[in-house]
């Protein structure tokens, strides 16, 4: 038996109308390998709740729980650098039944914001799925909790259990980060960027783009060392939105404060990127001049293509990019995707049509169906692409492409085609 | 506070320890949650997973599933599964905090996997609250009870033996010492199972079987010679396999030679505090006190308790303990450290507290 996969052509065949069951996590149980980590439990591989959840500046956080939703941190805060801002205040069944744990709250911030050398001026206090099922009011509480500690203090949720609804947790924590947002006169010359929580990279071409148009205040929550600077985000005239699990918060900042926002995706190809920001500057009614990054993502495309002619790609999911826009990329540059491991949405159909028409026989797998167990690695791809395509192909080059500081656009286009010479 | 942990941070939870138990014995896993316990245990707690291929799945629950109590779904998946592999020993259904709020009937649970797909179905009621050996010596516990079944030993057919069935020739007992709570978590950071079984081998054993590798060792445990108990998680299936079957039992951890001499190396010290899975750290306490006659070495765990160990429950707890007897040097996971900042401390990585070497 042969785990399941569809070819591209048969996947843009089925459609919207007949999109593969396979696809949907609640259609089977989830198999764990090191190649779903990242599905199961998000924060393994850079951001998951916990560590989203201290993007905001001198904060902390508090994880109320079982002392199983917190495992993980204890390694992840040590690697990431967070262990003096993660507090405990784990439950036992006594506390299930009685609710006892949510008094304890309050005084729980009084203590643990006395433990660091300088005091922090947020805890962000966060609970599971069983908070989920016992309908637990965290806002009423954190209002107390604020109004004994005197800092601010912030509710989220890491509500495994909702992943696939219409508030997920990592939708969730992104509007957790930007509650504290309050209201500021607006300035005309501030944009906010969202969607991630490690700022993008230095040399990303937004950053001289939009300067070049006025917009001389571009503020990201990564970039933001303290609390103050933080809170100027509020003064924005719009947001722009880069990452679709941002949408959430970018309607809350809409209704909260009047701040509106326009939409970006993340594309590899070149020609979406200028095309995408040719329909930026018409929505801001100016004109966007990328001439020089367009011309220097096409010549490094140009030169990585002559030293580099035939190149067959394996790409998985857990990297900074969309698999199936990547994919459509490669083949369009002129290179061969064998493989691709990722769950698709509806969403992606477009891509995937796309794919359909450069390569009809690629293989699309879902790395969550039970059926990878039977996975078998044959034949071989030059270069994997995502930190879980390796695990399928563990005898070929990997190109991780998965950092917390983000590439987008020209600059992220070029940066791939870096990290991709280096392992060539 | 009770609860808090300001310095500290979460052990491995019981959900991980019955897994780890299992692990090894092709059966099919399923984690009743939503998904982040699955990928606690397999990402964090399992140094094995990385290299070596188990069933483990995730029941992948959504709050109405949990809501509703969708248990005929999820048993649907499951079955979908066992038809993939085809050989499955067992299925195992463990345990997270999202049934221990609804209340699974987990016996409901086994009568519905052992009648819809006649396959024994082990269910491991944890609930992320309890820690690691918990867990393990509850997937023990409810391996034995579902592997002798043998008529040698004749069961009431449920899984629950009499209790009549001790041997009475020990010339019937097979030559075999079993060994319980060989774990990673419980090992030597330099040990594994089978650095374990080469070790007690050479200090004269025969046939020595971790229990873990393979689940005939749970079918054939009631005639083993002996069993050796190396942490605190196999003290009660050995007990069970003593009161049952009269399978004697040693406890203790088989250290390297001259452990203590390698830990404490030359070092000057008046008051010891050894903290690690009770078995392990009276073991060393023992070698200590026998190697540095003058030393005052005590033990703690914050785990199951174990002879002279003291039992630390909360985070204060080891802060005041290590306050009030003012010890000279501290053997124990690095992690801990954070909490008793300035004291001499010698590095025992405890895998079920750090999760990896620091």
């Amino acid at each position: 038996m042969e785990p399941f996969y569809l070819t591209a052509a048969e996947f843009a065949r089925r459609g919207r109308s007949d999109f593969p069951k396979e696809e949907s996590p609640s259609h089977a149980l989830i198999y764990s390998s090191p190649a779903t980590l990242s599905y199961n439990s998000p924060g393994a591989n850079g951001y998951g709740v916990k560590r989203a959840g201290l993007a905001i500046p001198e904060s902390v956080m508090l994880l109320v729980s079982p002392g199983c939703c917190g495992r993980n941190s204890t390694i992840l805060s040590r690697v990431s650098g967070y262990s003096d801002r993660m507090f405990y205040l784990l439950m036992d069944e006594t506390d299930l039944v009685t609710g006892r744990h949510l008094k304890k709250i309050p005084q729980a911030v009084r203590e643990i914001v006395e433990v660091p050398e300088k005091k922090p001026k947020v805890v962000v206090i966060c609970i599971t799925c069983v908070d989920a099922l016992l309908g637990t009011d965290l806002v009423r509480i954190c209002k107390k909790a604020e109004q004994e500690s005197g800092v601010h203090v912030v509710p989220s949720y890491m509500y495994a259990l909702m992943r696939e609804g219409t508030k997920p947790p990592m939708t969730a924590i992104r509007q957790s980060v930007y509650s504290l947002l309050e209201k500021r006169p607006k300035n005309p010359h501030a944009v906010n960027l969202l969607g991630q929580f490690a700022p993008y990279d230095d040399d990303c071409e937004i950053y001289p783009m939009f300067r070049k148009v006025g917009l001389t205040k571009i503020r990201e929550v990564g970039r933001m060392k303290t609390l103050d600077e933080y809170l100027e985000m509020g003064e924005a005239n719009f947001n722009l939105v880069l990452n679709p699990e941002t949408r959430y918060a970018a309607d809350d900042l809409m209704e909260r404060l009047g701040m509106p926002y326009i939409e970006m995706t993340r594309f590899y190809d070149p020609d979406r990127i200028a095309k995408q920001y040719a329909l930026l500057g018409g929505a801001l009614g100016v004109k966007f001049d990328d001439t020089k990054w367009h011309a220097e993502a096409e010549a490094a495309l140009s030169a990585f293509r002559e030293k580099h002619p035939e190149i067959t790609f394996a790409v998985g999911q857990t990297l900074n990019a969309n698999p199936f826009e990547l994919s459509a990329a490669l083949l369009k540059f002129g290179y061969r995707v064998e493989r691709i491991f990722a769950n698709a949405s509806p969403d992606d159909l477009p891509f995937i049509t796309r794919i359909a028409n450069m390569s009809p026989e690629t293989r699309i797998y879902t790395s969550i169906s039970p059926t990878m167990m039977l996975y078998k690695c044959e034949g071989s791809v030059d270069i994997t692409l995502g930190k879980d395509a390796a695990y399928y192909y563990p005898d070929a080059a990997n190109v991780p492409f998965f950092s917390d500081v983000q590439p987008f656009g020209y600059t992220g286009l070029m940066r791939l085609l870096r990290e991709m010479e280096e392992v060539l | 506070m009770k609860g808090l942990m300001k310095y500290l941070s979460p052990f491995a939870p019981d959900i991980s320890g019955a897994t780890e138990v299992l692990f090894r014995m092709n059966g099919l896993i399923v984690i009743i949650d939503a998904g982040g316990c699955t990928g606690n245990v397999c990402g964090f707690d399992e140094p094995r997973w990385k290299t070596e291929r188990s069933a483990i799945f995730s029941a992948g629950l959504r709050d109405l599933d949990a809501i509703l109590g969708r248990d005929e779904a999820m048993m649907g998946k499951i079955g979908d599964v066992l038809r993939l592999m085809g050989d499955a020993e067992f299925l195992a259904l463990v345990g997270t905090p999202v049934p221990s709020v609804i209340a699974t009937d987990y016996q409901a649970l086994k009568r519905m996997g052992q009648r819809r797909f006649g396959i024994r179905t082990l269910t491991i009621p944890t609930t992320g609250m309890e820690l690691y050996d918990k867990g393990q010596e509850r997937a023990y516990m409810e391996l034995l009870r579902e592997y002798i079944r043998d008529e040698n030993y004749a069961s009431d057919g449920l899984g629950q033996d009499s209790g009549e069935n001790e041997i009475s020739d020990e010339a019937d007992r097979i030559c075999a010492m079993g060994i319980f709570g060989a774990t990673p978590m419980d090992l030597l950071e330099s040990d594994t199972e089978d650095i374990l079984r080469e070790r007690v081998l050479g200090c004269g054993g025969s046939d020595v079987r971790v229990f873990g590798q393979d689940v005939k060792d749970f079918t054939a445990a009631p005639g083993f010679r002996e069993n050796l108990v190396i942490s605190p998680s196999g003290l009660a299936p050995a007990r069970y396999l003593k009161e049952r079957y009269g399978v004697p039992y040693e406890v203790r951890y088989p250290l390297p030679d001259n452990y203590s001499g390698f830990l404490l190396d030359g070092m000057k010290a008046e008051r010891v505090l050894v903290v690690h899975q009770a078995v392990l750290a009276e073991t060393i306490r023992a070698q200590i006190s026998e190697a540095y006659p003058d030393v005052i070495c005590d033990t703690a765990t914050f785990f199951m308790p174990f002879g002279e160990s003291i039992a630390l429950k909360e985070e204060d707890d080891f802060i005041q303990l290590v306050s009030d007897r003012d010890y000279d040097v501290i053997v124990g996971d690095p992690l801990l450290e954070r909490a008793v900042r300035g004291k001499r401390f010698v590095p025992l990585p405890h895998f079920a507290v750090s999760g990896v070497p620091m």
